[in-house]
């Protein structure tokens, strides 16, 4: 069977052809009559065609909006737009249904332009809700992301913020500098109006501003808050970090001088840690109500924690350093009393010396040759063999005298160590004294000081020997070192045992050790039982004053 | 032993009174020295010494102004003064310093007896005299 030709077939409708599309089809004439439209319009815009429409406003009470949201005017809707000759060509609106459900068209329009139907319009919808949808959440996951990597980026300046402040800390910067670091840090950070560290002073009661930013001239590092019934007295008596949302609603206190005056709305706070008490707080404010976060809060709390250990750490380095300075200066003092003591001591022995030079040895040497004139003189025999016979006496007075101006006063120093100490020794000759050996290797003679200091430490350490070690023989050796004078000084005797700190002649020794010590010398002393003793010990040149 | 013509002229200084008249007393009272002046410092030592030429001087150490400046000063501006230190102190850094100074000799106070110091005083005159006879000392 063959089908006819087509021309000779009933017409195919309109209806035949536009009600199998899935896209909305609907064709008005230049009045906005309805000619005709599809069965899909209705599926999609969700209303049957109204049978005149030439704008927005005759349609059924719709949002219609662009992409951007905005609402359609009454000459922008597709039919009426291209009547006035604009082109619609894949223009995206939403509408909400009468449904109330919101779809996504794209819209094409057309002007059709027949002598025997005069001028018509077509316009097609294409429900592409499901794209727009998918794009729409696209955009919102990444605003989310964007959103998401400022806070990151937030967090990593916060973090790398507190490690800079931390780490200036370590390295030892003073308070002051750090707060005013740390002020800039939150300042940089939050952007709040306001930035501020208070100190709680020492009367507990009130706080000064210390370091800030935001506020008014000539504040910072003057004004003072009170800690009554303000958030800072509140602050320091809880001792806990807050939020505010609104000073205007806040019941817990009331906002101080300081805030009133800058209009502070929001607030955030981390309280500063002291050793005992807190040392304050450290704040930041803005005018308009804001609303700090959890990280906000966290941030604020390790910058306030990082202040609180540096000062805490600031103030034990400081302490230790008082207390070390006072053993210093203790120490100081006595050994410039020691010092003093030890020359009044040698000027004092001067002074009788030159007391016993000039006038008791005087007297006896006088005495001994007037007793001699007058011996001569004598005819009486008896007589003069009495008086003869004191001058021996009235010799060795004088010459017991003489000994002990040496003693106190020696002059033998001037022709050298060696031959001062040989002339000593000889002096204070007791008859049963072991033999000297002195071994001077001094190029030159040290200035007075050193070389009496040196004189007395080897003049108590000869006359132990003396009393104490029972030696046959005892050395002193002299040499120079290292810009001093080492000493050596060793005995052949019975020696004692050093560990138990009662060798003989202690005291004479300790005081020894000590002088030589102040003077910035060394000392010490070797011995044992049946092995002799050595005294070793070492005087700078020029004395510590 | 030469004999002398003259006696032997001695000065002494001695910042102590009672030295100075034991001193005097013996100079005075021994055939052949004669006492030219007794004086208490080392200036008025060395002007008595220059205006007096005294053939032996007896100069204590510690006299005001310095026994040895003074025995200097004497050495130098006397040639024929012998100068004798006799001191109360007799320790070597004292000695060396006036033996130094030009002293002859030098004699501790209460150690040596008026006839040493007398010998000694004879002795020193005979080298001032005759410096070639110093062996008389040394």
């Amino acid at each position: 069977m063959i089908d006819p030709p087509l021309s000779e077939r009933p017409l195919l409708t309109l209806e035949d052809v536009l009600d199998p599309l899935l896209c909305a089809v609907v064709v008005r004439d230049s009045s906005g009559r309805l000619v005709i439209a599809n069965k899909a319009y209705e599926e999609i815009l969700g209303f049957r065609p109204p049978e005149v429409v030439l704008s927005s406003n005759e349609l059924p009470s719709l949002s219609i909006a662009d992409v951007e949201g905005k609402p359609l005017g009454p000459t922008d809707w597709p039919a009426a737009a291209v009547l006035t000759g604009r082109l619609v060509s894949d223009l995206t609106l939403s509408l909400i249904r009468p449904d109330g459900r919101k779809v996504w068209l794209r819209v094409d329009a057309a002007r059709i332009e027949k002598p025997q139907f005069g001028t018509l319009t077509v316009s097609t919808f294409i429900d592409v809700t499901h794209r727009q949808e998918a794009e729409e959440t696209a955009r919102i996951e990444s605003a989310r992301a964007t959103q998401l990597l400022t806070v990151l980026q937030r967090l990593h300046q916060q973090q790398a913020g507190i490690a800079e402040l931390g780490r200036l800390a370590l390295v030892g910067m003073a308070p002051p500098e750090l707060m005013d670091h740390a002020v800039a840090l939150v300042a940089s950070t939050l952007k709040p109006d306001y930035v501020r560290i208070l100190e709680l002073l020492p009367d507990g009661n009130n706080l000064l501003l210390r370091a800030g930013t935001g506020w008014r001239r000539g504040l910072v590092g003057t004004a003072i808050v009170s800690g009554e019934n303000t958030q800072a007295g509140y602050l320091i008596e809880t001792n806990e970090d807050m939020l505010i949302e609104d000073f205007r609603t806040e019941k817990r206190f009331v906002r101080s001088q300081l805030l009133r005056e800058h209009r502070v709305r929001s607030g955030i706070r981390a309280v500063i840690r002291g050793k005992n008490t807190p040392f304050g707080d450290l704040a930041a404010y803005t005018k308009q109500i804001r609303h700090f976060t959890e990280e906000d809060i966290i941030f604020m709390r390790a910058v306030a924690n990082t202040l609180a250990d540096a000062f805490i750490g600031h103030q034990a380095d400081r302490e230790q350093e008082q207390t070390l300075r006072r053993l210093e200066e203790v120490d100081e003092a006595r050994q410039r009393l020691l010092h003093r003591l030890s020359n009044i001591v040698e000027e004092e022995r001067k002074r009788i010396a030159n007391d016993i030079h000039d006038s008791s040895l005087q007297v006896l040497a006088g005495l001994g040759m007037r007793l001699q004139l007058v011996a001569e003189k004598v005819d009486d025999p008896d007589q003069k063999k009495s008086l003869s016979e004191m001058s021996p006496a009235i010799a060795e007075a004088g010459q017991r005298l003489r000994r002990l101006i040496f003693d106190l006063r020696p002059d033998a120093l001037e022709l050298g160590l060696g031959p001062a100490l040989r002339f000593y020794f000889e002096q204070t000759s007791t008859g049963v004294d072991p033999e000297l050996a002195i071994d001077s290797r001094l190029s030159e003679e040290a200035p007075e000081e050193a070389r009496l200091m040196v004189y007395r430490a080897c003049q108590e350490a000869l006359n132990n020997v003396r009393k104490h070690a029972r030696a046959s023989r005892v050395t002193v050796s002299l040499e120079e070192v290292d810009d001093g004078i080492g000493v050596l000084i060793h005995d052949d005797g019975v020696g004692f045992d050093v560990s138990t700190g009662s060798q003989p002649g202690h005291i004479g020794l300790v005081a020894m050790r000590e002088r030589i010590q102040i003077a910035g010398g060394r000392f010490s002393i070797s011995s044992a039982p049946g092995q002799g003793t050595t005294v070793q010990f070492w005087v700078p040149l020029r004395q510590i004053e | 032993m030469k004999t002398r013509l003259r006696d032997v002229r001695v000065l002494v200084a001695d910042d102590d009174a009672l030295i100075r008249s034991a001193l005097s007393d013996l100079i005075e009272g021994r055939p052949g020295l004669a006492l030219v002046g007794t004086v208490g410092d080392a200036e008025s030592a060395i002007a008595l010494a220059i205006s007096s030429r005294p053939d032996v001087a007896v100069l204590d150490y510690r006299i005001p102004g310095g026994g040895v400046h003074a025995a200097r000063e004497i050495t130098r501006l006397c040639p024929g003064t012998a100068v004798l230190c006799l001191s109360a102190y007799g320790d070597p850094g004292t000695a060396s310093k006036m033996l130094g100074a030009g002293a002859r000799e030098f004699l501790v106070k209460g150690v040596s007896t008026n006839e040493d110091i007398v010998a000694s005083i004879l002795a020193a005159a005979r080298i001032a005299e005759d410096p070639r006879d110093r062996s008389a000392v040394e």
